[in-house]
């Protein structure tokens, strides 16, 4: 016993030393943001915000800055892309994810050597037939297959499978897509808009997608589930949709007054970064969504953008 | 193989068409039961004879006043070109002759008292208020009930089977499909009349339409004056018996060579069995040779007179118990369209079309939640699903006008019920935590948050509740903390007209990120 404890802590202080030591070096050579920077050795930025272009466009630009696809999807993987598809709107009502953008992810995950690339969502608890209905009304099925992708079902209870989450607070099992659960590599594909009960659903809300009983996130606590979730799958790429933005009456929208022209795309692999920037998008402070904030603290991701390597571009 | 005689050809095609016809209506989903509906069951009699009763303004009720006048020069051809129920029949019939089960059939003796009383103690319930028999006997909606259930879980299973092998291999071109749900008594019924029927026409023929079937008595009686008629020429006839055996109907009398033309289906078939054309179909009035009619009008005048007044005293029973039996939570919630729970069980035939197009599986079939007078007739189910806000389907495919066809915009302000929020079992005042799932699916604006401290709790704005469900369906709570109950009539709830949301800040130039 005492001796395991007396190893542990010589670890330990070996441990600080160093980490002092490359604190220290890092503040001599001027660059402490690396440190936190999940790719500090290449030099790719922690997030990418691109505006004022199409939403194909400024993808192609904001991934390109990102480093390219290859960074995230390898020859012969397959990709699961989930966009947000939970409602009966065409794509003007900004309730759904840019279609045009869905394609264009596709393709550069093609681009960069994908086997196969599903797409799917599920819609959530309400009746038969409905997620048919989503999927083609969101123009999003007619988009993905247009790429080569497999828009897979998603609202049938056989197509998830439960897994256990030891660390987190509240959600201790959920049953996941097992279409996300094979894949390689998970695209988190969400549109930034106005909830109305949940402040703002973006990129870590969109994971409810992934998951078969939505109902008991709602009575075990809508917010820490959210953030539970993502102590179990973390997006290999969030990519957030803000080029038409519901800025009241969401999720659902009541008309296309609901709607402003934001122009805008973020990506990052920090989903808890990608939150912050959308809300501030959004005009809302980051912090008063709580499952962004319970996020943070879980050591998802962080919070706090002026800690991350932004790249910032706009187009013209 | 033996030609055909041509009329019984040109039955054969136009039976085999309609029957195909009603399959897709009723196996097919929302679209196809919509186009195929509005042209298929004009001819319905029942159907389009309750819309010329209670709106004698409906295109629909011609199909009752063209099937009566043309009963009255072709004889009861309904029952064999455009009664699903009888050509399913007659599809059991070919089948047993075919396997040798039932060769041939035999003169059948006449039952006009159980006919008769049948058919009036059947229309004298439907003056009183109440459908049940017309429900359960009205050939058309027995087939609906029976296509829609059987033969349609029949299609689902087979194209769940299927869906799920091609998805193996990543072919996502077929998808899942959920039967709608069906409680256990009415499963019960579907099951009794579909033996009922199966039997009769696998061992009797065509017994079901000329003993049970209230339209096939109504349309018997048009069919004894009808211009058309079949007869057999005397003369030729060589007695060779192959006329009645063809005959499915069982009206023709060896010994006297006379075709009960109250019970001939107009099928057709004995003008081809006979070979040597002493069969005929032709123009011909009535030889008022009433052999079976005149002693049997005193023991019909009788039994009418008998199942008249029981049928009185228990109509008038089973009108009070419509009266008293839904109320409050419970009282079913009738399909937008409907008008409300009395237009509704009034009107509807239970043919079950609506709960089998209906593409949210929101509608199904009720036992005895209507009381006894609405046996069958189906109702909105929230447990089963919600009516979705951008659907109409089941208006537009109902054949009675119990469901009138609402006009989309129409249709998303007709209130069906109202929505009732119980504070002390939703989870944001219980709980203090976030959740809203009925605010967020909520089409119309009547669920909005109000928020208190970090919490937004959802409020009722009950002027533009529809009554849909939605809300309902998504309470994560059991049981539900919010809930639909039914408005007895229909009414109108407020068109959310949304406020512009305050102009956007100004973007600070280009380079304008918020980080």
């Amino acid at each position: 016993m005492n001796e395991i404890e007396r190893h542990d802590r010589r670890e330990f202080m070996k441990k600080s030393l160093s980490m002092g030591a490359a604190v220290g070096g890092a503040l001599l050579f001027g660059r402490p943001e690396k440190l936190l920077a999940g790719n500090a050795a290449s030099g790719a930025p922690d997030l990418v915000a691109v505006k004022n272009g199409e939403p194909d466009v400024m993808f192609d630009k904001a991934i390109a800055l990102m480093g390219g696809m290859k960074k995230f999807v390898e020859k012969g993987q397959t990709v699961v892309v989930k966009p947000n598809i939970a409602w009966n709107k065409t794509p003007e009502f900004g309730a759904n994810t840019n279609p045009l953008l869905v394609k264009s992810i596709i393709e550069h995950c093609f681009g960069a050597g994908a086997k196969k690339v599903y797409v799917l969502d599920h819609i959530g608890f309400l009746s038969a037939g409905m997620e048919r209905k989503c999927y083609r009304n969101s123009g999003i099925e007619d988009a993905a297959k247009s790429a080569g992708a497999l828009v897979a079902p998603a609202d049938n209870e056989k197509y998830y499978q439960k897994v256990d989450i030891p660390e987190a607070k509240v959600l201790k099992t959920v049953a996941v897509h097992e279409k996300i659960l094979e894949a390689d590599v998970f695209i988190n594909v969400p549109i930034l808009k106005d909830h109305s009960f949940a402040r703002l659903t973006i990129a870590m809300k969109n994971l409810m997608g992934a998951i078969w009983d939505q109902m008991s996130y709602h009575s075990i606590g809508l917010d820490e589930c959210i953030a539970d979730f993502c102590l179990f799958k973390k997006p290999d790429l969030n990519i957030v949709d803000a080029y038409r933005v519901m800025t009241q009456n969401g999720p659902q929208g009541m008309s296309l007054e609901d709607v402003t022209m934001k122009k805008t795309l973020l990506i990052s692999k920090d989903i808890v970064a990608v939150d912050s920037a959308a809300a501030k998008i959004f005009g809302m402070a980051p912090e008063t969504v709580n499952y962004i904030k319970m996020g943070h603290e879980l050591g998802v991701g962080n919070i706090n953008l002026h800690e991350l390597k932004i790249e910032k571009h706009v187009m013209s | 193989m033996m030609r055909i005689h041509a009329m019984k050809r040109i039955r054969l095609a136009v039976s085999v068409t309609v029957f195909t016809l009603f399959l897709l209506t009723f196996l097919g989903h929302g679209r196809i039961s919509e186009v195929l509906s509005g042209t298929l069951l004009f001819i319905q009699f029942v159907p389009s004879a309750i819309q010329f009763a209670l709106s004698p303004d409906a295109v629909a009720e011609f199909g009752c006043v063209f099937i009566l006048l043309a009963t009255l020069v072709f004889g009861r051809f309904y029952c064999s070109f455009l009664c699903p129920l009888g050509i399913l029949q007659d599809l059991i019939i070919a089948i047993a002759r075919r396997i040798g089960l039932k060769k041939k059939h035999d003169f059948q003796k006449s039952y006009p008292a159980v006919r008769y009383s049948i058919l009036i103690l059947t229309l004298l319930s439907a003056c009183l208020g109440t459908l049940t028999l017309v429900n359960l006997l009205d050939p058309y909606s027995l087939f609906g009930r029976i296509a829609a259930s059987g033969f349609k879980w029949t299609v689902l299973f087979a194209n769940n089977i299927l869906t799920g092998a091609l998805e193996e291999f990543d072919f996502y071109i077929l998808f899942m499909k959920k039967r709608p749900f069906t409680p256990l008594s009415v499963l019960a019924v579907y099951t009794i009349s579909f033996i009922l029927v199966f039997i009769y026409s696998l061992l009797f023929g065509r017994l079901y339409c000329n003993t049970i079937c209230p339209l096939g008595a109504l349309l018997g009686v048009f069919s004894r004056f009808s211009l058309f008629r079949f007869r057999i020429d005397k003369e030729k006839c060589k007695s060779c018996g192959l006329c009645e055996g063809s005959c499915k109907a069982g009206c023709i009398d060896p010994e006297t060579l006379d075709i009960d033309l109250t019970r001939c289906v107009a099928c057709f078939n004995c003008l081809d069995a006979c070979k040597k054309s002493a069969a005929k179909y032709a123009f011909g009035f009535r030889s008022m040779a009433g052999g079976e009619w005149a002693p049997s009008r005193r023991k019909f005048l009788l039994s009418s007179a008998v199942a008249g007044g029981s049928v009185l005293s228990i109509g008038s029973t089973f009108r009070l118990s419509a009266i008293d039996a839904p109320v409050g939570r419970n009282m079913p919630i009738t399909p937008p369209g409907s008008l409300g729970i009395s237009h509704f069980t009034k009107t509807c035939t239970a043919c079950h079309l609506c709960v089998s197009a209906c593409p949210t599986n929101v509608i199904t079939p009720a036992f005895l939640e209507y009381g006894a007078p609405g046996l069958l007739q189906p109702r909105m189910n929230y447990e089963q699903g919600h009516c979705d806000f951008d659907c109409n389907t089941c208006g537009r495919v109902c054949p009675s006008g119990a469901i009138a066809p609402l006009p989309m915009e129409e249709k998303k302000l007709v209130r069906i019920g109202k929505a009732f929020l119980d504070k002390e079992r939703c989870i944001v005042h219980v709980k203090k935590k976030h959740c809203g799932a009925c605010g967020e699916v909520c089409p119309t604006h009547a669920i909005v948050p109000a928020l208190e401290g970090r919490v937004l709790f959802p409020m009722m704005k009950i002027d533009y509740c529809i009554g849909c469900g939605a809300c309902e369906r998504a309470c994560p709570t059991k049981p539900k903390a919010i809930f639909v109950t039914a408005d007895p009539v229909h009414g109108r709830a407020r068109k959310y007209i949304p406020k512009k949301p305050p102009a956007p800040i100004e973007e600070k130039g280009d380079d304008a990120f918020p980080f």
